[in-house]
């Protein structure tokens, strides 16, 4: 897991940004909101093009993960198609997704970012970036997890 | 005569519009200008009117220029049958893994198998896919179609 991490601060320092909509498109990788049923987004790859696909009933927040998760898959395994976000698989323990959700966490909440809001509650601050907080457990900070 | 670029004008408003008229308010000439602009040729007429036209149509003046010599197709994203059967194929190979692949939404059950909700959001996502197959195509074509083959 040491290796996503790696992975998403140099993806934040070479865009010098955080926010998983800007990186996904400096990366050239389409992003397109539909409506998805109870599915709420997936990344695929035709023809050598690479979507992300959000539910555009989905809120601000909701969106905003969800485009991160889903450029965890472009980033961690850009090949695998098929990969869907549902909400009941969202917790799945598939290693792909394990993988996805640690790179939205750490992209979503990179270490300065803890540094700085070290007065609020962990809680607090996932619920406020859209983050389900059963995934506290996948962030971690020099090494170690986060919260066990 | 007419001249190429007048023709090619006349063909795609004929194409995106139903009639000259509707087309002459949408991008706000008076219809009679427009049909003079035609009869007369393109090069007579005003360029501000010539860049109204130009932009209802989606283009830019130069692209037009660039049409008219031939440097590029009119429809150049546009689909051919070859094309249209990859899709399917490909979009075939999706459906495929929808209902196989354990970690795609449906658990790897049969259709029959599925839920009144489950079924239609197969069948959101099929449409989905379909549609997003068509620009994938559209793009990559334009992205990697080398230049030597590009008209």
């Amino acid at each position: 897991m040491g290796n996503i991490k790696r992975r998403v601060e140099k993806l934040i320092k070479k865009y010098k940004t955080n926010c998983p909509f800007q990186i996904a498109k400096a990366m050239g990788i389409q992003i397109v909101y539909e409506d998805l049923g109870n599915t709420l987004g997936y990344y695929s790859k035709h023809f050598r093009v690479q979507f992300i696909h959000i539910n555009q009933n989905a809120n601000e927040a909701q969106r905003r993960f969800i485009c991160s998760h889903e450029l965890g898959h472009a980033v961690e395994h850009p090949d695998i198609n098929t990969s869907f976000l549902k909400k009941r698989t969202l917790f799945s323990n598939e290693k792909i997704e394990v993988e996805a959700n640690t790179f939205a966490v750490e992209l979503l909440l990179p270490d300065e970012l803890l540094i700085n809001l070290a007065d609020y509650t962990v809680h607090d601050i996932f619920q406020v970036n859209g983050i389900p907080k059963e995934f506290v457990a996948l962030k971690t900070m020099d090494g170690k997890k986060f919260l066990s | 005569m007419k001249d190429t670029r007048t023709e090619i004008i006349e063909k795609m408003i004929n194409e995106q519009s139903p009639n000259m008229k509707a087309f002459a308010e949408s991008v706000d000439i008076p219809y009679t200008t427009l049909r003079s602009m035609l009869s007369r040729g393109i090069g007579n007429a005003s360029v501000d009117n010539v860049l109204k036209v130009c932009k209802g149509l989606g283009i830019t003046t130069d692209e037009l220029e660039e049409m008219a010599n031939g440097d590029k197709e009119i429809n150049k994203s546009d689909l051919t049958a070859k094309d249209e059967k990859a899709i399917q194929i490909e979009l075939q190979k999706m459906i495929e893994g929808l209902s196989l692949s354990g970690n795609a939404a449906f658990d790897g059950r049969t259709l029959d198998e599925l839920s009144e909700e489950d079924r239609e959001d197969r069948e959101l996502l099929i449409a989905s896919l379909e549609s997003s197959l068509r620009v994938a195509k559209k793009i990559a074509k334009q992205k990697f179609t080398p230049n030597k083959f590009k008209k």
